[in-house]
């Protein structure tokens, strides 16, 4: 089945599913580990990556296809990324301070960190090497950044449950009981596996 | 070669681009225009630029309200009322509000962002810091090292303020410093005398600015001032009051009770002890005198702690005179002034005859 | 120890007219780092510790204080005076602000006299920073010693 057919829509589903940019390709751990103590700011950072992703994918896609692959740039595609990411996280950032101070402090540094969070400009590396077109682009990028959300708001759901119930080992406390519950998770999700291909 | 040309030049562009879209961002969302503060209800208003917090916009037009932690939102102490356009309470402002403030519309002003006009409200004494060009009517040698200077306001305008509080001077530059340099000083005169300031200074060796007053200061010069300040002043009960100080430390006691006597609050008794090594360390005695003539709730006490001239003065360290001349002070009210070794000296003995501490005041000087 | 750039920043608050009227520094033209570096031989060399210096002017100061400025005799020897000031002065190294207040000794066995206050003191304890040469308020390791009579630090082995 070529690619190009496939329905946005199921680009979309498989984005969060079969291909979780966190559970099976392992992108933007470090602040998946970081802030996914209570589900509060996770939940927080989970919906500025989607919000980033979701505006950067198709820009990006734009920028490769209509910019660096006329002019024979395409090994400018990493710089490329990156500024376009940066330019649109200040953006957003201010856009979010406008219109909700609420929000805002609420993210409070995540929303700059994404700039250097690895899933958005793995998202953006993967629809060119998946070779999508634009409007798959777009549903890429936002599957891409719910499935980052859905993976961190399960992650923290579960440690801040385990803070009450569960003794841990002191050795695997923190980082290490996480890294664990993640590998756990990235199992569950192999069930997935095999309903849909997107790659 | 071309290849690296158009390389650079396809970068630039987009880098333009983003750099072009960011302003046009900027320009729509981070653009809050001016917008209008209005404090006490029409009392004052200023016009200023939106998108800075409440408590640095109200500071760039000199309206200082207190802080700890110069804004980060850890210490709680910039708290006032916005009655009108504050947007919701933040996360970050509640662990530093009580229910009831939280009722009352109180926030912290660091956190609140001017975004469009507002409506605050401030403590009355804040309204009243200000800045003066002053210029000096007189300086008077009280004693070999206190100088007492009264500094006359512009035409028009006055000052207000508790007795009891301070102001910061300013020195020029002079000699050595190059920076203009401010400390704090005690207003001695009484808040009715609203035209001008009395300071009393006392010369400190290798200090900044007493140096300049005691060397290069003379009447008629120009000197800034910024006041009142202090959480130092005459506290509203019934009980009988005893102030004690030295040196300099008389200023603050003497526009205390010359603005009881303007407020005719006669139904306090008041007893001030002043203490100094010898007689050439005494001022303002006759003015004193006078006062504990004219009405009879005032007592004016020095004490000489080394002077073996005949005087008609108290003997002895001012610690000990103060506790000699009581039995029990549950009922007193105190207000000291001087050296911060004086400070916890006195307080030993007050409490040692049952003083409540809380009762104690006296002026931190931060 | 090395001028830093840091110490060049200390150094130049140290000037007189900056944090207070006279500076910290006296006549002496020397690098911050090698002023203190100097005293800090000094006192390895006499076996001296800087605490002891410290306890014992602190210990002085007590004595002399709430005397409303009156010269004391203590020790049957040293001449103290204690000035009460109000206000604070800021420490160079920016760790502070210590109450003013200056402290004046006269020694009357060999003449000698000490002037300090709690910022000097802080100076000498945080940062072996005893003053310039020329400086009023130097604390000269090795006159210190003598109008103290210090003992050396007995654990300290001589080598």
């Amino acid at each position: 089945m070529d690619i190009q057919t496939v329905h946005p829509f199921v680009i979309f589903f498989a984005a969060i599913t079969t291909n979780n940019i966190l559970l099976t390709n392992f992108l933007g751990m470090c602040s998946f580990l970081a802030v996914s103590k209570d589900l509060k700011s996770s939940l927080g950072l989970g919906a500025a990556v989607i919000f980033v992703s979701t505006c950067t994918a198709p820009i990006n896609w734009l920028v490769y296809h209509k910019l660096l692959v006329p002019y024979e740039l395409e090994y400018l595609q990493y710089i490329a990324f990156i500024i376009v990411i940066a330019a649109f996280t200040q953006i957003i950032e201010m856009v979010i301070e406008r219109v909700s101070t609420l929000l805002y402090l609420t993210l409070g540094i995540f929303l700059p960190l994404i700039t250097v969070n690895c899933a958005i400009l793995g998202c953006a590396l993967f629809l060119v090497i998946r070779q999508y077109t634009f409007m798959q682009s777009i549903a890429y990028g936002m599957g891409a950044g719910t499935g980052w959300a859905l993976a961190i708001a399960a992650l923290a759901g579960i440690r801040s449950r385990m803070e009450k119930k569960s003794k841990v080992i002191p050795e695997l406390e923190g980082a290490g009981i996480a890294l664990v519950i993640t590998g756990i998770i990235a199992m569950a999700f192999i069930g997935f596996s095999g309903i849909v291909r997107i790659n | 070669m071309t290849s690296i040309i158009t390389a650079v030049l396809v970068l630039s562009a987009l880098s333009g681009i983003l750099t072009l879209l960011l302003l046009i961002a900027e320009f729509f969302f981070a653009n809050y225009g001016e917008c209008t503060i209005d404090v006490n209800k029409g009392e004052k208003s200023f016009k200023v630029e939106g998108g800075a917090n409440l408590l640095m916009t109200l500071a760039s037009q000199k309206l200082f309200l207190p802080s700890g932690c110069g804004g980060r939102g850890s210490c709680g102490t910039c708290k006032c009322r916005v009655l009108e356009g504050a947007g919701p309470l933040l996360p970050t402002e509640m662990p530093y509000l009580s229910d009831e403030e939280k009722t009352s519309n109180v926030r912290l002003s660091c956190q609140v962002k001017v975004r469009n006009d507002i409506r605050i409200e401030v403590p009355e004494e804040l309204l009243s810091i200000k800045e003066f060009e002053t210029v000096i009517e007189s300086i008077t040698d009280f004693t070999h090292d206190i100088k007492g200077l009264r500094f006359k306001l512009p035409e028009g305008t006055t000052i207000r303020f508790k007795a009891g509080q301070f102001a910061n001077l300013f020195s020029r530059p002079y000699d050595d410093v190059k920076e203009e340099t401010s400390r704090a000083y005690s207003i001695s005169s009484a808040p009715s005398d609203n035209k001008a300031l009395e300071l009393v200074i006392r010369y400190v060796p290798n200090g900044m600015v007493t140096t300049y007053v005691f060397n290069h200061l003379k009447a008629g010069d120009k000197a800034r001032l910024i006041g009142p300040f202090g959480e130092f002043f005459l506290r509203d009960s019934d009980r009988e009051i005893i102030c004690i100080a030295g040196g300099s430390g008389l200023a603050p006691i003497r526009s205390i009770i010359l603005d009881m006597i303007d407020r005719g609050i006669s139904n306090r008794k008041a007893t001030f002890f002043f203490g100094a090594v010898s007689q050439r360390d005494l001022y303002y005695v006759d003015e004193f005198k006078a006062i504990e003539k004219a009405h009879p709730w005032f007592r004016f006490v020095p004490a000489l702690s080394k002077d073996d001239s005949d005087h008609p003065y108290e003997n002895g360290l001012i610690t000990d005179v103060v506790a000699r001349n009581y039995d029990s002070m549950n009922e007193l009210e105190a207000y000291l002034c001087g050296s911060p070794g004086m400070i916890g000296a006195c307080c030993k003995v007050l409490i040692s005859k049952g003083m409540p501490e809380d009762r104690i005041y006296f002026d931190k000087f931060s | 120890m090395k001028q830093t750039p840091e110490l060049d920043r200390i150094q130049r608050k140290m000037q007189p007219g900056v944090l207070t009227l006279k500076g910290f520094l006296g006549h002496d033209d020397r690098k911050l780092a090698d002023i203190i570096d100097a005293d800090r031989q000094t006192m390895l060399a006499m076996h001296l510790d800087v605490a002891q210096i410290v306890a014992k002017l602190q210990d002085l100061a007590e004595r002399g204080v709430d005397l409303m400025e009156q010269e004391v005799l203590v020790d049957n020897r040293y001449l103290i005076r204690v000035r009460d000031d109000r206000g604070k002065i800021a420490s160079p190294w920016g760790d502070g602000l210590f109450e003013k207040g200056d402290v004046d000794l006269v020694d009357q066995k060999t003449g000698k006299t000490l002037k300090w206050n709690r910022l000097t003191l802080r100076l000498i304890q945080k940062h072996d920073f005893f003053g310039g040469y020329g400086s009023e308020y130097r604390i000269d390791p090795e006159s210190v010693r003598e109008i103290l009579d210090l003992e050396p630090v007995a654990d300290e082995p001589q080598v």
